[in-house]
Protein backbone atom coordinates (compact mmCIF):
# COMPACT_ATOMS: atom_id res chain seq x y z
CA UNK A 1 0.00 0.00 0.00
CA UNK A 2 0.74 3.94 0.01
CA UNK A 3 0.83 3.87 3.59
CA UNK A 4 4.05 5.77 5.22
CA UNK A 5 4.85 4.08 8.81
CA UNK A 6 4.86 7.27 10.70
CA UNK A 7 8.30 6.19 12.20
CA UNK A 8 9.33 6.86 8.71
CA UNK A 9 8.57 10.11 7.85
CA UNK A 10 11.44 12.32 8.74
CA UNK A 11 11.98 16.60 9.09
CA UNK A 12 10.99 18.24 5.87
CA UNK A 13 11.23 22.04 5.58
CA UNK A 14 8.36 22.28 3.14
CA UNK A 15 7.50 25.92 1.16
CA UNK A 16 4.07 27.32 1.06
CA UNK A 17 3.60 30.62 -0.40
CA UNK A 18 6.17 32.25 1.06
CA UNK A 19 5.80 30.66 4.56
CA UNK A 20 7.59 28.61 5.62
CA UNK A 21 5.89 25.08 7.41
CA UNK A 22 7.77 22.72 8.89
CA UNK A 23 6.63 19.14 8.98
CA UNK A 24 6.24 18.15 12.70
CA UNK A 25 8.34 15.91 13.52
CA UNK A 26 7.80 11.67 13.98
CA UNK A 27 6.91 11.72 17.43
CA UNK A 28 3.90 13.44 17.00
CA UNK A 29 2.50 11.28 14.72
CA UNK A 30 3.84 8.52 15.88
CA UNK A 31 1.38 9.54 19.58
CA UNK A 32 -1.46 9.95 16.92
CA UNK A 33 -1.17 6.76 16.43
CA UNK A 34 -0.66 5.57 19.35
CA UNK A 35 -4.26 6.89 20.86
CA UNK A 36 -6.43 6.76 17.62
CA UNK A 37 -7.17 3.67 15.40
CA UNK A 38 -8.57 3.23 12.09
CA UNK A 39 -12.54 3.97 12.17
CA UNK A 40 -14.85 4.10 9.22
CA UNK A 41 -18.16 3.60 11.68
CA UNK A 42 -19.41 7.04 10.78
CA UNK A 43 -21.35 8.47 7.79
CA UNK A 44 -18.69 8.60 5.67
CA UNK A 45 -17.40 4.89 5.68
CA UNK A 46 -15.77 5.57 2.39
CA UNK A 47 -13.07 7.56 4.47
CA UNK A 48 -11.07 6.11 6.81
CA UNK A 49 -10.02 7.99 9.63
CA UNK A 50 -7.61 8.05 12.51
CA UNK A 51 -10.21 9.01 15.36
CA UNK A 52 -10.58 8.35 19.26
CA UNK A 53 -12.98 6.00 19.59
CA UNK A 54 -14.08 4.04 23.11
CA UNK A 55 -11.66 1.84 22.10
CA UNK A 56 -9.18 3.61 22.97
CA UNK A 57 -7.65 4.75 26.43
CA UNK A 58 -8.12 8.54 25.59
CA UNK A 59 -11.79 8.11 25.08
CA UNK A 60 -12.39 8.06 29.21
CA UNK A 61 -9.73 10.57 29.91
CA UNK A 62 -11.52 11.97 33.27
CA UNK A 63 -12.75 15.45 33.49
CA UNK A 64 -11.25 17.80 36.32
CA UNK A 65 -8.86 20.15 37.62
CA UNK A 66 -5.93 20.85 34.90
CA UNK A 67 -3.73 18.85 36.97
CA UNK A 68 -4.95 15.60 35.85
CA UNK A 69 -4.78 16.82 31.96
CA UNK A 70 -1.16 17.17 32.14
CA UNK A 71 -1.42 13.44 31.52
CA UNK A 72 -3.02 14.03 28.70
CA UNK A 73 -0.73 13.62 25.67
CA UNK A 74 -2.52 16.50 23.65
CA UNK A 75 -4.07 19.62 24.23
CA UNK A 76 -7.87 20.15 22.69
CA UNK A 77 -7.58 17.01 20.27
CA UNK A 78 -10.64 18.34 18.29
CA UNK A 79 -9.14 16.54 15.51
CA UNK A 80 -9.40 12.88 17.63
CA UNK A 81 -13.28 13.14 16.63
CA UNK A 82 -15.39 13.31 13.63
CA UNK A 83 -18.35 16.23 14.42
CA UNK A 84 -21.76 15.59 13.03
CA UNK A 85 -21.23 19.26 10.63
CA UNK A 86 -18.19 17.51 9.29
CA UNK A 87 -19.64 14.21 8.70
CA UNK A 88 -22.44 16.12 6.65
CA UNK A 89 -19.87 17.90 4.98
CA UNK A 90 -17.82 15.54 3.79
CA UNK A 91 -21.36 12.70 2.76
CA UNK A 92 -22.57 16.03 0.72
CA UNK A 93 -19.48 16.39 -1.47
CA UNK A 94 -18.70 12.66 -1.58
CA UNK A 95 -22.81 12.21 -3.11
CA UNK A 96 -22.34 15.74 -4.99
CA UNK A 97 -19.02 15.45 -5.75
CA UNK A 98 -19.81 18.35 -8.77
CA UNK A 99 -19.84 21.02 -6.28
CA UNK A 100 -15.66 20.97 -6.17
CA UNK A 101 -14.86 18.82 -8.64
CA UNK A 102 -11.63 21.01 -10.34
CA UNK A 103 -12.27 23.52 -8.09
CA UNK A 104 -9.98 24.86 -5.46
CA UNK A 105 -10.86 24.57 -1.98
CA UNK A 106 -10.05 25.06 1.48
CA UNK A 107 -11.40 23.12 4.78
CA UNK A 108 -11.01 25.94 7.22
CA UNK A 109 -10.81 24.43 11.36
CA UNK A 110 -10.02 21.17 9.51
CA UNK A 111 -9.53 19.24 12.14
CA UNK A 112 -9.13 15.35 11.30
CA UNK A 113 -9.11 16.26 7.09
CA UNK A 114 -12.33 14.44 6.49
CA UNK A 115 -14.33 17.54 4.14
CA UNK A 116 -11.04 18.66 2.58
CA UNK A 117 -10.10 14.92 2.17
CA UNK A 118 -13.71 14.13 0.41
CA UNK A 119 -13.39 16.87 -1.35
CA UNK A 120 -10.04 15.62 -3.09
CA UNK A 121 -12.10 12.36 -3.50
CA UNK A 122 -14.81 14.07 -5.25
CA UNK A 123 -11.86 15.44 -7.67
CA UNK A 124 -11.56 18.95 -6.51
CA UNK A 125 -7.93 20.57 -7.99
CA UNK A 126 -6.75 21.64 -4.63
CA UNK A 127 -7.16 21.65 -0.91
CA UNK A 128 -5.75 23.96 1.64
CA UNK A 129 -6.27 22.04 5.06
CA UNK A 130 -6.50 24.93 8.09
CA UNK A 131 -5.91 24.61 11.17
CA UNK A 132 -4.74 26.85 13.96
CA UNK A 133 -3.81 23.43 15.79
CA UNK A 134 -0.31 21.64 14.18
CA UNK A 135 -1.13 18.50 15.45
CA UNK A 136 -4.38 18.47 13.67
CA UNK A 137 -2.45 19.28 9.77
CA UNK A 138 -0.51 16.12 11.61
CA UNK A 139 -3.62 14.03 11.79
CA UNK A 140 -4.62 15.41 8.46
CA UNK A 141 -1.50 14.07 7.02
CA UNK A 142 -2.02 10.93 8.16
CA UNK A 143 -5.25 10.48 7.23
CA UNK A 144 -4.38 11.35 3.62
CA UNK A 145 -1.98 8.83 3.84
CA UNK A 146 -4.06 5.82 5.06
CA UNK A 147 -7.00 6.98 2.46
CA UNK A 148 -4.10 6.52 -0.36
CA UNK A 149 -3.63 10.30 -0.96
CA UNK A 150 -0.01 10.19 0.01
CA UNK A 151 1.83 13.44 -1.26
CA UNK A 152 4.89 15.07 -1.47
CA UNK A 153 5.99 18.84 -2.37
CA UNK A 154 2.21 20.15 -2.23
CA UNK A 155 0.75 17.43 -4.76
CA UNK A 156 -1.01 14.26 -4.05
CA UNK A 157 1.33 11.94 -5.91
CA UNK A 158 -0.96 9.79 -7.56
CA UNK A 159 -3.69 12.46 -9.31
CA UNK A 160 -1.30 15.50 -9.12
CA UNK A 161 -4.15 17.14 -7.09
CA UNK A 162 -2.42 20.26 -5.12
CA UNK A 163 -2.48 20.05 -1.24
CA UNK A 164 -1.38 22.62 1.32
CA UNK A 165 -1.02 22.64 5.22
CA UNK A 166 -1.85 26.45 6.68
CA UNK A 167 -1.90 26.98 10.52
CA UNK A 168 -2.50 30.37 10.50
CA UNK A 169 -5.78 32.10 12.05
CA UNK A 170 -7.26 33.12 8.61
CA UNK A 171 -11.09 33.69 10.03
CA UNK A 172 -11.77 37.61 8.71
CA UNK A 173 -9.19 38.00 5.80
CA UNK A 174 -10.46 37.76 2.35
CA UNK A 175 -8.30 35.71 0.39
CA UNK A 176 -7.05 34.12 2.81
CA UNK A 177 -2.90 34.31 2.12
CA UNK A 178 -3.29 33.13 -1.43
CA UNK A 179 -1.89 34.90 -4.62
CA UNK A 180 -5.17 36.00 -6.60
CA UNK A 181 -5.06 33.21 -8.99
CA UNK A 182 -4.87 30.71 -6.20
CA UNK A 183 -8.10 32.05 -4.01
CA UNK A 184 -9.87 29.19 -3.25
CA UNK A 185 -13.22 28.84 -4.58
CA UNK A 186 -15.25 26.91 -2.33
CA UNK A 187 -14.58 27.56 1.57
CA UNK A 188 -15.17 24.40 3.72
CA UNK A 189 -16.46 25.46 7.36
CA UNK A 190 -17.79 22.29 9.63
CA UNK A 191 -18.92 22.41 13.40
CA UNK A 192 -17.44 25.87 14.38
CA UNK A 193 -20.78 27.87 14.52
CA UNK A 194 -20.77 26.91 18.15
CA UNK A 195 -21.14 29.86 19.91
CA UNK A 196 -22.26 33.37 19.11
CA UNK A 197 -19.11 35.13 19.26
CA UNK A 198 -17.84 32.60 17.11
CA UNK A 199 -20.97 32.65 14.53
CA UNK A 200 -20.25 36.30 14.06
CA UNK A 201 -16.81 36.11 13.11
CA UNK A 202 -17.54 33.59 10.60
CA UNK A 203 -21.15 34.88 9.42
CA UNK A 204 -18.89 37.88 8.37
CA UNK A 205 -15.94 36.23 6.62
CA UNK A 206 -18.51 34.24 4.92
CA UNK A 207 -19.95 37.51 3.13
CA UNK A 208 -17.00 38.63 2.37
CA UNK A 209 -15.84 35.66 0.91
CA UNK A 210 -19.57 35.35 -1.24
CA UNK A 211 -18.92 39.34 -2.22
CA UNK A 212 -15.76 38.44 -3.57
CA UNK A 213 -13.55 40.65 -1.57
CA UNK A 214 -11.87 42.57 -3.63
CA UNK A 215 -11.70 45.65 -5.81
CA UNK A 216 -10.98 44.57 -8.53
CA UNK A 217 -13.76 41.67 -9.29
CA UNK A 218 -12.18 38.55 -8.29
CA UNK A 219 -14.45 35.72 -8.33
CA UNK A 220 -16.22 35.04 -5.25
CA UNK A 221 -16.02 31.71 -3.36
CA UNK A 222 -19.24 29.33 -2.31
CA UNK A 223 -18.57 28.69 1.46
CA UNK A 224 -20.38 25.88 2.51
CA UNK A 225 -21.52 25.09 6.44
CA UNK A 226 -21.86 22.13 7.98
CA UNK A 227 -23.57 22.08 11.38
CA UNK A 228 -25.99 20.53 13.29
CA UNK A 229 -29.38 22.27 12.49
CA UNK A 230 -30.04 23.34 15.66
CA UNK A 231 -26.88 25.35 15.56
CA UNK A 232 -27.33 26.83 12.25
CA UNK A 233 -30.57 27.88 12.32
CA UNK A 234 -29.71 31.02 14.96
CA UNK A 235 -26.93 32.20 13.14
CA UNK A 236 -28.47 31.12 9.24
CA UNK A 237 -29.83 34.55 8.54
CA UNK A 238 -26.70 36.52 9.44
CA UNK A 239 -24.45 34.73 7.24
CA UNK A 240 -27.11 34.21 4.70
CA UNK A 241 -26.89 30.58 4.36
CA UNK A 242 -29.51 28.42 2.71
CA UNK A 243 -29.94 25.26 3.50
CA UNK A 244 -29.11 22.77 1.13
CA UNK A 245 -29.60 19.25 2.35
CA UNK A 246 -30.12 17.57 5.83
CA UNK A 247 -29.34 14.53 7.21
CA UNK A 248 -30.04 12.51 9.92
CA UNK A 249 -27.09 11.08 11.96
CA UNK A 250 -27.35 8.52 14.50
CA UNK A 251 -26.82 9.67 18.17
CA UNK A 252 -23.92 7.49 18.37
CA UNK A 253 -22.34 9.78 15.10
CA UNK A 254 -23.02 12.57 17.28
CA UNK A 255 -21.00 11.49 20.12
CA UNK A 256 -24.65 12.24 21.85
CA UNK A 257 -25.56 9.71 24.78
CA UNK A 258 -29.00 7.78 24.67
CA UNK A 259 -31.12 6.59 21.35
CA UNK A 260 -31.95 8.99 18.19
CA UNK A 261 -30.84 10.50 15.86
CA UNK A 262 -29.90 14.31 15.26
CA UNK A 263 -30.36 16.72 12.58
CA UNK A 264 -27.32 17.69 10.16
CA UNK A 265 -27.30 20.85 7.47
CA UNK A 266 -25.19 22.28 5.13
CA UNK A 267 -25.75 25.37 4.17
CA UNK A 268 -24.81 27.41 1.26
CA UNK A 269 -23.75 31.12 0.94
CA UNK A 270 -24.43 32.36 -1.84
CA UNK A 271 -22.79 35.16 -3.77
CA UNK A 272 -25.05 38.37 -4.13
CA UNK A 273 -25.05 37.93 -8.19
CA UNK A 274 -26.77 34.78 -7.60
CA UNK A 275 -29.12 33.61 -9.85
CA UNK A 276 -32.81 32.99 -7.64
CA UNK A 277 -32.90 29.62 -8.91
CA UNK A 278 -30.48 28.36 -6.88
CA UNK A 279 -28.35 27.43 -9.93
CA UNK A 280 -23.90 27.37 -9.25
CA UNK A 281 -23.23 31.00 -10.20
CA UNK A 282 -20.59 31.06 -13.11
CA UNK A 283 -16.95 31.78 -11.60
CA UNK A 284 -15.71 34.93 -12.01
CA UNK A 285 -12.21 35.80 -14.04
CA UNK A 286 -9.56 37.20 -11.63
CA UNK A 287 -7.43 40.59 -13.71
CA UNK B 1 -34.04 31.16 19.20
CA UNK B 2 -36.55 28.84 19.31
CA UNK B 3 -37.33 27.98 23.12
CA UNK B 4 -37.11 24.80 24.44
CA UNK B 5 -40.00 23.14 25.93
CA UNK B 6 -40.03 21.12 29.90
CA UNK B 7 -38.49 22.35 33.07
CA UNK B 8 -35.82 25.01 32.81
CA UNK B 9 -33.53 23.58 35.88
CA UNK B 10 -30.62 25.88 37.18
CA UNK B 11 -28.11 22.89 39.14
CA UNK B 12 -25.48 23.99 42.16
CA UNK B 13 -22.10 23.03 42.09
CA UNK B 14 -19.76 23.50 44.61
CA UNK B 15 -15.73 23.17 44.27
CA UNK B 16 -14.32 20.95 47.06
CA UNK B 17 -11.50 19.04 48.16
CA UNK B 18 -11.72 15.53 46.67
CA UNK B 19 -13.13 13.24 49.18
CA UNK B 20 -10.15 10.78 48.68
CA UNK B 21 -7.92 13.75 50.40
CA UNK B 22 -6.64 13.33 53.91
CA UNK B 23 -7.56 16.86 54.54
CA UNK B 24 -4.63 18.51 57.05
CA UNK B 25 -5.31 21.02 59.46
CA UNK B 26 -3.10 24.46 58.43
CA UNK B 27 0.13 24.55 61.37
CA UNK B 28 -1.73 27.79 62.56
CA UNK B 29 -4.93 26.70 62.63
CA UNK B 30 -6.89 29.31 60.81
CA UNK B 31 -8.24 26.34 58.58
CA UNK B 32 -7.31 23.67 56.17
CA UNK B 33 -4.18 23.16 53.94
CA UNK B 34 -5.74 23.40 50.00
CA UNK B 35 -3.14 25.00 48.10
CA UNK B 36 -1.93 22.43 45.81
CA UNK B 37 -4.50 19.62 46.74
CA UNK B 38 -6.36 17.99 44.54
CA UNK B 39 -9.94 19.13 44.10
CA UNK B 40 -13.13 17.96 42.59
CA UNK B 41 -16.95 18.63 42.11
CA UNK B 42 -18.91 18.01 45.80
CA UNK B 43 -20.04 14.62 45.41
CA UNK B 44 -23.50 15.64 45.98
CA UNK B 45 -23.47 18.65 43.22
CA UNK B 46 -22.31 15.65 41.09
CA UNK B 47 -25.91 13.66 41.20
CA UNK B 48 -27.75 16.85 41.03
CA UNK B 49 -26.05 17.66 38.11
CA UNK B 50 -26.44 14.06 36.98
CA UNK B 51 -30.54 14.53 37.74
CA UNK B 52 -30.67 17.25 35.34
CA UNK B 53 -29.10 15.04 32.56
CA UNK B 54 -31.28 12.58 32.77
CA UNK B 55 -34.30 15.01 32.88
CA UNK B 56 -33.68 16.16 29.71
CA UNK B 57 -32.58 13.12 28.04
CA UNK B 58 -35.92 12.27 29.55
CA UNK B 59 -37.19 15.27 27.50
CA UNK B 60 -39.09 16.62 31.20
CA UNK B 61 -36.66 19.52 30.72
CA UNK B 62 -35.65 21.62 28.28
CA UNK B 63 -32.49 23.56 29.36
CA UNK B 64 -30.13 22.96 32.05
CA UNK B 65 -28.01 25.49 33.60
CA UNK B 66 -25.00 25.02 36.01
CA UNK B 67 -23.74 27.44 38.50
CA UNK B 68 -20.88 27.67 40.40
CA UNK B 69 -20.05 30.43 43.47
CA UNK B 70 -16.16 30.61 43.76
CA UNK B 71 -12.70 31.27 43.05
CA UNK B 72 -11.29 31.49 39.50
CA UNK B 73 -10.98 27.38 39.69
CA UNK B 74 -14.83 26.87 39.76
CA UNK B 75 -14.87 27.27 36.11
CA UNK B 76 -13.26 23.48 35.72
CA UNK B 77 -15.79 22.87 38.02
CA UNK B 78 -18.37 24.16 35.78
CA UNK B 79 -16.60 22.48 32.29
CA UNK B 80 -17.15 19.08 34.44
CA UNK B 81 -21.04 20.02 34.41
CA UNK B 82 -20.93 20.90 30.63
CA UNK B 83 -19.48 17.46 29.54
CA UNK B 84 -21.95 15.54 31.49
CA UNK B 85 -24.40 17.39 29.56
CA UNK B 86 -25.17 20.51 31.67
CA UNK B 87 -26.54 23.26 28.76
CA UNK B 88 -24.32 26.57 29.99
CA UNK B 89 -22.93 27.53 33.20
CA UNK B 90 -22.68 30.80 35.47
CA UNK B 91 -19.58 31.19 37.39
CA UNK B 92 -19.70 34.09 40.35
CA UNK B 93 -16.62 34.63 41.13
CA UNK B 94 -15.27 34.98 44.33
CA UNK B 95 -12.05 37.12 45.11
CA UNK B 96 -9.78 35.08 47.11
CA UNK B 97 -9.93 37.67 49.86
CA UNK B 98 -13.53 36.74 50.60
CA UNK B 99 -13.60 33.07 50.08
CA UNK B 100 -12.45 31.76 53.42
CA UNK B 101 -15.42 33.46 54.97
CA UNK B 102 -18.03 32.60 52.55
CA UNK B 103 -21.04 31.41 53.99
CA UNK B 104 -24.05 29.20 52.47
CA UNK B 105 -25.84 32.22 53.81
CA UNK B 106 -24.09 34.70 51.10
CA UNK B 107 -24.62 31.62 48.59
CA UNK B 108 -28.20 31.68 48.82
CA UNK B 109 -28.28 35.31 48.71
CA UNK B 110 -26.28 35.22 45.03
CA UNK B 111 -28.03 31.95 44.02
CA UNK B 112 -31.87 33.93 44.57
CA UNK B 113 -30.03 36.79 42.59
CA UNK B 114 -29.51 34.57 39.94
CA UNK B 115 -32.72 32.99 40.46
CA UNK B 116 -34.75 36.42 39.45
CA UNK B 117 -33.28 37.00 36.60
CA UNK B 118 -32.54 33.40 34.63
CA UNK B 119 -36.58 31.83 36.09
CA UNK B 120 -35.76 28.53 36.38
CA UNK B 121 -39.17 26.36 37.24
CA UNK B 122 -36.41 23.89 39.53
CA UNK B 123 -33.18 24.44 41.30
CA UNK B 124 -31.47 21.17 42.48
CA UNK B 125 -28.58 21.70 45.00
CA UNK B 126 -26.67 18.70 46.66
CA UNK B 127 -27.89 18.44 49.89
CA UNK B 128 -24.80 19.39 51.54
CA UNK B 129 -21.08 20.44 50.55
CA UNK B 130 -18.50 17.31 51.80
CA UNK B 131 -16.01 20.47 52.78
CA UNK B 132 -18.24 22.05 55.47
CA UNK B 133 -21.23 19.65 55.83
CA UNK B 134 -23.47 22.58 56.06
CA UNK B 135 -26.77 21.39 55.11
CA UNK B 136 -28.45 24.80 54.76
CA UNK B 137 -27.91 26.46 51.28
CA UNK B 138 -30.94 24.59 49.74
CA UNK B 139 -33.32 25.31 52.78
CA UNK B 140 -31.97 29.36 52.67
CA UNK B 141 -32.58 29.62 49.31
CA UNK B 142 -36.11 28.01 49.21
CA UNK B 143 -36.60 30.71 51.64
CA UNK B 144 -35.26 33.65 50.28
CA UNK B 145 -37.11 32.84 47.43
CA UNK B 146 -40.31 31.59 49.01
CA UNK B 147 -40.25 28.92 46.96
CA UNK B 148 -41.17 25.19 48.21
CA UNK B 149 -37.88 22.61 49.18
CA UNK B 150 -38.02 19.05 48.93
CA UNK B 151 -34.91 17.96 50.48
CA UNK B 152 -32.64 14.50 50.53
CA UNK B 153 -34.40 13.93 47.55
CA UNK B 154 -33.87 10.03 46.47
CA UNK B 155 -35.87 10.25 43.22
CA UNK B 156 -37.65 13.10 41.22
CA UNK B 157 -40.49 12.33 38.83
CA UNK B 158 -43.53 14.00 37.80
CA UNK B 159 -47.06 12.96 39.13
CA UNK B 160 -50.21 13.10 39.30
CA UNK B 161 -50.89 14.91 42.33
CA UNK B 162 -48.51 17.33 42.99
CA UNK B 163 -46.76 16.97 45.92
CA UNK B 164 -44.01 20.06 45.12
CA UNK B 165 -45.65 22.35 42.72
CA UNK B 166 -42.72 24.39 40.48
CA UNK B 167 -40.51 26.67 40.94
CA UNK B 168 -39.22 24.50 43.86
CA UNK B 169 -35.63 23.88 45.45
CA UNK B 170 -34.84 20.40 45.84
CA UNK B 171 -31.33 19.09 47.45
CA UNK B 172 -30.13 15.85 46.34
CA UNK B 173 -29.30 12.68 48.46
CA UNK B 174 -27.05 10.15 47.68
CA UNK B 175 -29.50 7.29 46.39
CA UNK B 176 -30.73 9.50 43.72
CA UNK B 177 -28.39 8.50 41.05
CA UNK B 178 -24.97 7.22 40.03
CA UNK B 179 -23.59 10.27 38.20
CA UNK B 180 -22.33 9.45 34.44
CA UNK B 181 -18.22 10.16 33.68
CA UNK B 182 -17.80 12.52 31.04
CA UNK B 183 -16.22 11.01 28.20
CA UNK B 184 -13.65 13.17 25.91
CA UNK B 185 -15.83 14.03 23.10
CA UNK B 186 -18.15 15.52 25.53
CA UNK B 187 -15.43 17.16 27.27
CA UNK B 188 -14.27 18.66 24.12
CA UNK B 189 -17.63 19.82 23.31
CA UNK B 190 -18.24 21.50 26.46
CA UNK B 191 -15.01 23.32 25.71
CA UNK B 192 -17.44 25.15 23.81
CA UNK B 193 -20.36 25.55 25.45
CA UNK B 194 -20.89 29.24 26.90
CA UNK B 195 -19.51 29.65 30.25
CA UNK B 196 -20.86 33.32 31.81
CA UNK B 197 -19.16 35.06 34.63
CA UNK B 198 -20.30 37.17 36.89
CA UNK B 199 -19.36 39.24 40.19
CA UNK B 200 -20.98 39.51 43.58
CA UNK B 201 -21.07 42.93 43.28
CA UNK B 202 -23.03 42.87 39.90
CA UNK B 203 -25.50 40.60 42.25
CA UNK B 204 -26.05 43.46 44.45
CA UNK B 205 -24.95 40.71 47.56
CA UNK B 206 -22.43 41.76 50.48
CA UNK B 207 -19.96 39.22 51.62
CA UNK B 208 -19.84 40.67 55.12
CA UNK B 209 -19.17 37.26 57.10
CA UNK B 210 -21.62 36.57 59.90
CA UNK B 211 -19.08 34.31 61.34
CA UNK B 212 -15.59 34.28 63.06
CA UNK B 213 -13.73 31.02 62.61
CA UNK B 214 -11.50 31.42 65.98
CA UNK B 215 -9.28 28.10 65.19
CA UNK B 216 -9.56 24.56 63.50
CA UNK B 217 -8.41 21.73 65.08
CA UNK B 218 -8.29 18.07 64.02
CA UNK B 219 -10.56 15.69 65.85
CA UNK B 220 -8.73 14.14 69.23
CA UNK B 221 -7.16 11.57 68.85
CA UNK B 222 -8.88 8.21 70.37
CA UNK B 223 -7.86 6.95 73.05
CA UNK B 224 -7.22 3.01 73.35
CA UNK B 225 -10.34 1.23 75.49
CA UNK B 226 -9.08 -1.74 77.70
CA UNK B 227 -10.68 -5.52 77.05
CA UNK B 228 -12.07 -7.31 79.96
CA UNK B 229 -12.63 -11.11 79.96
CA UNK B 230 -15.73 -11.28 82.09
CA UNK B 231 -18.36 -9.83 83.74
CA UNK B 232 -16.86 -9.73 87.09
CA UNK B 233 -14.00 -8.34 85.42
CA UNK B 234 -15.96 -5.50 83.96
CA UNK B 235 -17.62 -4.67 87.22
CA UNK B 236 -14.15 -4.58 88.95
CA UNK B 237 -12.88 -2.07 86.45
CA UNK B 238 -16.07 0.41 86.70
CA UNK B 239 -16.15 0.34 90.76
CA UNK B 240 -12.43 1.44 90.13
CA UNK B 241 -13.47 4.16 88.30
CA UNK B 242 -16.01 5.53 91.24
CA UNK B 243 -18.65 4.57 87.84
CA UNK B 244 -20.39 1.94 90.13
CA UNK B 245 -20.84 1.69 94.07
Amino acid sequence: TNFQHPFAITNKLVQLNGHLCRQLCSQTLGLIAAHTVVCREHFTPELALRLITPECSLFYARPGESSSFSELPFSDPFWGFYWPGGQALARHLLDNPGRVRGRRVIDVGCGCGAAGIAALMAGAASVIFNDIDQVALEATRLNLSINQLDHADGAIAATGQRVQFVSDDLIGQWPPLCTANEQPQVMLIGDLFYSEEAAARLADWALKAAAGGRPRGSAAAEVLVGDPVLVATIFAERANLRLLARYCLPSEFMYEAGPGTGAVGVYATMPKAADTNGARPELGTID
Amino acid sequence: MAASKGLKILVGCKRVIDYAVKVRVKPDRSGVVTEGVKHSMNPFDEIAVEEAVRMKEKKLAGEAVAISVGPPQSQETLRTALAMGIDRAIHVEIPLAQLEKLQPIHVSKLLAKVCESEKPDLVILGKQAIDDDCNQTGQMLAALLDWPQATFASKIEPSQTIDVSVPAVVTSDLRLNEPRYATLPNIMKAKKKPLAKMSPDQLGVDLQPRQEVISVEDPPVRKAGAKVESVEDLVGKLREKGLVK
